[in-house]
This record gives structure tokens, sequence and C-alpha cells, in this order.
């Protein structure tokens, strides 16, 4: 049982837990435009967790450009883009509790944190957005074989090496991946005096832009090597090279090459880091590897939100902030209708969620539920493919009956397509199954 | 002579440290040559980190005996030199009728070997005991007295009461040469410089043959076996509770699953005879036929969860047995052939290789030494009171910088700076468990690199 006093919960065991309305966990984009959602909404009583010691996330390493065509309509690094938003948490003066690490979340909203001034703390919220962004792909999950010595290491540690001590003692540099990280950290590490024997890239096409390609690569002749893979590290102490194979199965036997090296970076790409929620019993899908959550970004408890790069891989950080404002937005529609009665209404509809699968050539859709009764008028479906597709049409099937085709001369992997739905059309249309499917 | 020793062990895995942590408590000038740059860099950190009860090996011989001794002392030695340990209890796993019968041979050499407890149980109880277990599993020896541990602490808090007992450690040293002198004195030739000593213990794991070789005419030949390992995310965690085997062949325990003291999932190891000692490559074959395996004793394995995956050698001689003792040339004890149940036995492993020195030397025992150590304080094992306290004191421990396993930066400063502190960003991982998370160092390395450069004041990358 918990007492409340003031904003101070005192728990029957003893234990303070400090109360607020809405509580962002993650100062990154997502949960900074979250939070100025909120705000902007007229919630005041906002906390945001941060485990760094400054707001930010990893954009605050993103020393290159390309942020924020959408939302400033100019093109800035990513340090640049996110201290717009730091910004706009201080003009709001939000308040915010930095150096914290949330060590445990519970199904009933309450967070345990710890932090080097005021060591453990417990906080409760009504409403929750999580938003602690996502994990580098590595080595582990990229089936990269041969033995693990030193000198292996994701770009976001080469980043933040190189925001301390901006020179490596490596000679010769391998790195995978091609997306703009990668091919920035390869511009960085060149005029440190690092050779990169090359870039290479699963994906039979570039990851990243080709602005950033020009910069990185074709400026210094630097290979980049498309539809390639890191089979095996060589080395014993500290690594010595990579055996680099084809990915494309169309050229029968794998033929095989050795690249000598004394730094490999992975720069494959990014999993939603949601142990947290996996921890506290949510559900977490295992085509996106984020949390399962319904058409207002809400997990299976309600009032946790989940935003960002944690609930699945977005492609820029526009969106991410878009999203940010708009979960923000559902946070505090549930904080003020919170026991309403209004809120839950009943209609003849079936009341329980409608399922949102992807087919065919779709590798997953968010949301995975539509929560028909609740939702807005209109419900954006995100999805990304599985592999390059030309040509075909996105099909969407509400209850087993076709409802949108919608052709597409070209579907890329690297890039989050949406279809957009009418709660009006959904509900004109169900019947016995519940579920709407989307297919490519 | 400032380079003579009474007694020179040659290898810091859990054999020689071992040894080293209770000759420590003897008169005697001992030095450790290790050529790695830490203690555990070899077979001692890569491995299955099963306490085996000891039904396994074949009656009446030494593995069999220090099996047991071991399985029996390392829940003590877990309590006094402050490692993880868990008696979760063993399963090995018949999956058709007419391999029932094998599990009555392992029960009766069980018994002969003396492992307390052993029973054979059925289906049903089976699958109350794991859910997961496969569809295909007909019955089972349990062994309640197998155990999990960690074999990097273990290794570790040795290491560490020896050197505060006065065992001096030489890291990155390689041994070129051994021979006898003639005022009998043993003179061993390091890459570093030369020791002379009354007794060498030969603790070398996968070399131990080539360091024996120099000094005996009977000739030594160890075979190293790969053995590659998966392991899972902390989220697999529940799937499996006992440690599961197949049944045992030719090559050895088998491909087995169990649950770590870390609260992963271990899967694995494979067995290939290699030849290079310093292959210690995974590889997609190996991999491969884990995934494959797996499903042989379990159901739903959580492969997707794979963290991470990694190989280890084990060092066996032809026999297949353990050579504890002294060759012709008196005062050189081979410790050699330390392949599984090496890891239980080492406890044992090392009062036998004392009393070998003992015999040879006869030392007089000290009045003060240490056994116990207290490892690294782990804020989540603390009480809240004692928790506020500590992060008062030395608020670094409310600064987490592991946020996959939740480790602080005290933790890991105290990793560094401790006796025998950890040097490489493996050293922190073994020592602290951070790195070992489901990000593998994708958050932590940079942090955990300027902790090790600013303490160590040398560069790491």
């Amino acid at each position: 049982m918990s007492i409340f006093k003031g904003n101070v919960f005192h728990h029957s065991n003893n234990r303070l837990e400090k109360y607020y309305n809405l509580i962002v966990i993650g100062g990154g984009p997502s949960g900074l435009s979250a939070a100025i959602s909120a705000y902007d909404r007229g919630e005041r009583s906002i906390l945001i967790i941060e485990r760094q010691p400054v707001l930010g996330g990893v954009l605050n390493s993103c020393l290159q450009d390309g942020f924020g065509f959408d939302t400033f309509k100019r093109s800035l690094t990513g340090q640049e883009y996110v201290a717009q938003f730091v910004k706009g948490i201080k003009t709001r003066c939000i308040e915010t509790a930095l150096n914290t690490t949330v060590l445990e979340l519970s199904k009933d909203k309450v967070i345990k944190t710890v932090s080097p001034n005021n060591g453990i703390v417990y906080y409760r919220a009504k409403a929750i957005v999580f938003a602690a962004g996502s994990r580098e792909k590595n080595r582990g999950s990229l089936n990269i074989t041969g033995s693990r010595p030193d000198g292996v290491y994701v770009s976001g540690v080469i980043q933040k090496m190189l925001d301390d001590k901006e020179k490596l003692r490596a000679g010769q540099a391998v790195i995978f991946g091609s997306d703009d990280v990668g091919l920035s950290l390869a511009h960085r590490l060149l005029n440190d005096g690092v050779k990169i024997k090359a870039v290479i890239e699963p994906n039979n096409h570039l990851c990243g832009s080709f602005y950033n390609k020009e910069k990185s690569l074709d400026s210094y002749d630097i290979p980049l090597l498309l539809s390639h893979r890191i089979k095996k590290v060589l080395g014993n102490k500290t690594i010595e090279g990579v055996v680099i194979e084809k990915t494309d199965p169309s050229s029968g036997v794998a033929e095989e090459e050795t690249i000598a090296c004394d730094l490999l970076i992975i720069s494959v790409g990014l999993i939603p880091d949601a142990g947290l929620l996996l921890s506290a019993g949510m559900e977490i899908s295992p085509l996106s590897l984020g949390p399962v959550v319904n058409d207002r970004y809400e997990t299976s408890v309600p009032g946790l939100f989940v935003s960002g790069n944690a609930l699945f891989i977005h492609d820029t950080a526009d969106c991410i902030s878009k999203e940010g404002f708009i979960v923000g937005n559902k946070a505090v529609q549930y904080i003020n209708n919170f026991g309403a009665q209004n809120y839950y209404w009943e209609t003849q509809i079936s009341s329980k969620a409608m399922q949102v699968e992807g087919r065919g050539g779709i590798s997953y859709a968010v949301p995975q539920k539509i929560d028909i009764n609740k939702s807005d008028n209109d419900i954006m479906v995100f999805f990304r493919v599985k592999e390059e597709i030309h040509d075909k049409s996105v099909k969407v099937f509400i209850s087993g009956k076709e409802y949108q085709t919608i052709y597409k001369k070209v579907l890329y992997p690297n890039i989050v397509h949406s279809v957009m739905l009418s709660k009006r059309d959904i509900i004109s249309r169900i019947n016995g199954e519940n579920n709407i499917i989307i297919e490519v | 002579m400032k380079d003579k020793y009474d007694v020179v062990i040659i290898g810091a895995g859990v054999s020689g440290c071992s040894a080293a942590y209770y000759l420590s408590r003897y008169k005697l000038k001992i030095l450790l040559i290790e050529k790695e740059s830490d203690v555990c860099e070899g077979t001692s950190k890569a491995n299955s980190a099963i306490v085996h009860a000891g039904f396994d090996p074949t009656p009446g011989t030494l593995m069999a005996k220090l099996n047991i001794e071991g399985s029996r002392m390392m829940e003590a030695l877990s309590k006094d030199l402050d490692f993880p340990y868990k008696k979760n209890g063993a399963l090995v796993v018949s999956t058709n009728k007419e391999s029932d019968y094998l599990l009555k041979e392992l029960f009766e050499r069980g018994n002969k070997n003396g492992v307390k407890d052993l029973r054979i149980v059925k289906r049903d109880e089976l699958l109350r005991m794991e859910k997961n277990i496969s569809d295909n599993a007909t019955s089972a020896l349990y062994a309640p007295s197998s155990a999990i541990m960690c074999p990097f602490s273990y290794n570790i808090a040795m290491a560490e009461v020896a050197f505060c007992n006065g065992v001096r450690f030489r890291f990155n040293t390689r041994v070129e040469n051994i021979n006898k002198q003639e005022n009998g004195l043993f003179c061993i030739k390091c890459n570093t410089g030369t020791f002379y000593s009354s007794v060498v213990v030969n603790a070398a794991g996968v070399f131990a043959d080539e360091l024996h070789n120099m000094v005996s005419t009977n000739k030594m030949t160890i075979i190293p076996r790969k053995g590659e390992y998966m392991l899972l995310d902390k989220t697999a965690g529940n799937f499996v509770s006992h440690t599961v085997f197949p049944l045992p062949s030719a090559m050895g325990k088998g491909i087995l699953v169990t649950p770590t003291v870390h609260g992963n999932v271990l899967l694995g190891p494979t067995a290939e005879d290699i030849e290079d000692k310093n292959d210690k490559g995974t590889t997609p074959e190996g991999l491969g036929l884990i995934k494959e395996k797996c499903f042989i004793t379990m159901k739903n394995v959580p492969i997707d969860k794979v963290i991470t995956s990694f190989a280890g050698l084990r060092a066996h001689d032809i026999n297949h047995r353990f050579t504890i003792e002294e060759t012709e040339e008196k005062g050189f004890i081979d410790c050699a052939g330390i392949e599984s149940p090496g890891l239980t036995a080492a406890p044992a492993i090392g009062k036998m290789v004392t009393d070998i020195v003992l015999n040879r030397l006869n030392p007089r025992e000290k009045l003060h030494y240490l056994k116990k150590r207290e490892g690294i304080i782990k804020p989540s094992s603390l009480s809240k009171s004692e928790y506020k306290k500590l992060i008062k004191r030395n608020p670094d421990y409310g600064i987490i910088i592991c946020k996959c396993n939740g480790i602080s930066k005290g933790e890991i400063v105290d990793s560094i700076t401790r006796v025998l502190g950890a040097k490489t960003l493996g050293g922190v991982k073994r020592r602290t468990t951070s790195l070992m998370g489901a990000c593998q160092g994708g958050f932590c390395t940079s942090e955990i690199i300027k902790l090790l450069e600013y303490y160590n004041n040398e560069e790491v990358i």
C-alpha cells in the first residue's frame, strides 16, 4: 500500500517513491521531444531520467551532418540537432535527473534508479515514456567467427574514444558497415593518419548518404565492397586481419579474401535496447526486437509508452523526434483521462485489439496492435522490408478483405515505410477475423 | 641470489594458482610465471564452468579421486574466496529407451566414485524439473551435487590470496628453456629473464608437454582439444535451471545446456582435437553443430538470444589421464593433461601438488597466512542502507558504467586498482562481469578503457 504525501509516496515497506505525472526515461531526441510535447500541452509534473551526465544521447557523438532536414529545414550535425531539443528543455525548465541509471522498471510504473549523488531512488509515475534508445549490432549477433582479439569495436565505442582522445593507435582499419556513422568515422580516422583498407557492406547498396561516401571514401580511393560480409577475425592478442566473403548467394561458391588490419569497426545497424522492458514482463516482438505496442505507442501496461529506437529502429532523427512529440501527446491524454469514465466507452465492436501483421517481404510492422475503440481517426503503421523490392504493390487487408493497394516503384530496406489507415474504414470492415495484414 | 626461488610455478590458470594458493601457507619463496598479461587467460577462462558431481570419470583413476575431492571442497571455497557458486544439480538425459541402460552405468560408476544422492528420474518427474526438456527424453540421471561456478573469480581469488601471502607474479613471461644445473637447481630461461628454482611446477596447460620434454626423457604429448561455446543473453535465463548433459560419447561429455552463475545460458562445448595450440577461433561448423545438438536434450532453445560465442582449448594426454607427479628429474612436478574435470578438481590438484612439494622441500608452515579474501563489492548484494552508506562514502558506486549488467564505476576501479588488478578489458571483464552483457561492450568499452589508461598509466588503444 502506498500513501501519497505531496509528491512523495511512502511505500509500506518504508520506501520513499518520488512521484511525477510523467517520467521520461532517456534524454535523447525521442525522450526530449516527448517531454517538450507534454509540457506544451499543459503538463507540468515531468521528470526526464538520463544516465549520462548530459542530455542528448548518442547524437552528442555524431559530428557528421545530415540531420534535421525535416524539422529545421537545414542540415545540422547530430550534436547541433539534439542541442536544439536540449535548449527546449532548458527554456521550459523541465526537471531532469542526470547521472541516473534505471536499474529496474516494474509493471506498476515504479522505477528503481541509482545515481552517485542520491544512491538508490525510487520513482513512481502515472505515465512513463520509455525512450532509452538502441544498442549496436555487435560481433556476437553477426555470426563473425574466428578468434577474439583486441581491436574489434562497434562504432559507438570508437566515436566516444575519438571524442576523448582524438587519436587512436591503430595503423590500418577495416570498417564493417557503410552507414553514415561508419563513413564519418572513416573520415575522422583518415584525418588522424589511420589507413582505411576497405569499407565492407553486407547489403548490395550503400547504407549512408552519397555525400558522405564522396567525402570519406571516393576522395581517398577507399574501396567500398558491397555484398560482402566479415566471415572471420584473425589474430591472437590484437586483430591482424579479417576474412571477407561475398553475401550474394547467386555467385555460387563464396569467394574469400583476407584483408590485414589492426582495427575492425562494426557499424552495421542497431537493435532496440528493450532489456528493461523485457525484465518488467512486457512482450517483445521477435520481428522488430522492440516491445509490442498499440496504435497509441502503449505497451500492455496502460500508461507505459515507448518511443524512438527503443521501439523499433527508425531511419532518421527527424522521424524519431516527430514520433516523440506524438507519444508525449498520448501520454498526456492518458494522464488527463486517467480514471475518467468516458475514456473506456464501449461500442458494439469487439473491444479486443486488432493484430497487425506484416507478410511476404515485410520484416516487421509497428504498431503490432490497434485498439480501434480508442484510436485516432488516422492510424499510421510503419514497416520495413527485408530486401530491396522493385515494382510491387503494398497490399493492406482488413479482416481478410483487401483494403488498399499502393504501387511502389522501389522499397528500400534501409528506409522506414508507412501506410495510413482510416479508423472509419477499419470499423466498417471488421468481421470475425480481427487482424490487419500488410503484404508485399 | 635474487632470482633464486624455492618453487617456480609455470602457468596462472586454476591449476597453477591453486598450487600457489596452498603452497603460500608455507615458508617458501614462490614465483608464478605466466606468459599472458594476466591470470586466467588459458583454458581457465574458456570452459563450461561446471563443478562436476563425479559420475563420469572411470573409478579408481586419479581423475575420479580428484573430481570428487574437488567437488566436495568447492562450496566452502566459494565462501572463503568469495566467488559465485550455485548447486543447481545436473541431469544426464537419455533420449531413447535403448540408451536408458547407459544411465544405469553412469549411476553405478558415480556410486563407485562416491557421488552422493544420485538417482534415475523418469520422464514425468524430468518434465517437472525441466519444462523445456526434449519431447524425446525418456529418463535421466539426476546428480544433485553438481554445481555451476565462476571460474574467473575462483582463479583470480586464489591468485590474489597467494599474492598477499607473498607469492611473486611475473606476467608476459614465457619460458624458453629449462634445464637442471649441477648444483641441483632448475635454470628457467624466459624472454624477460632467467630464474633458478629448487622445484618447478609445470601447470602450463596445452604447453605442458613442451616444458616437460625440456627436462624429462620420457616424452609427453599433450593434444589440444578445441571446444566452442555459445552464450545466450540473461533474458533467456529462465529457460533451463539444471545443467543438462546428453549421454557421454568417446569425445567427452557432449554439448551441454546449462545456466551460468551470472544468469546466462551456456551451450557447448564441441570437441575437436587440433594441432595449433594457439588456435582459439570459433568456426561456422562448430557453432552450427552446437545449434543442432542442443536440441537433442532440450526443446525451444532460444538460439536467437545468442550474444557471443567463444572457444577454449583443453589439454589432454593421449590416455586421458591427469599427470600430477614428479618426473624422473626430481623436483620437476608435472600438473599436466588437466582436461575436464580439471576445474572441479582444481582445489584437490592444488593440494596434491602442494603435498609433493612439501615432501621434496620440507618447509615449515607459516604462523600467519591468508586463506580468505573479499571479492569486489557488489552493490546489488548489499542492503538498502549499506548501499546508501557505500555511495555516500564513494559516489563511484552510484555511477553505472555497464548498463547491461548494472556494474558501477566503483567496481570497475576496484578491479583495476586491487592486487593483481586488471590491465586489459578482458581483465576487467572477468573480474566484474562488465562487457559480458547483451551489448558486449557497446556502451561501456570507452569508459572502461579510459579508467584502465588512467589508473595503469599506459595506453590500451
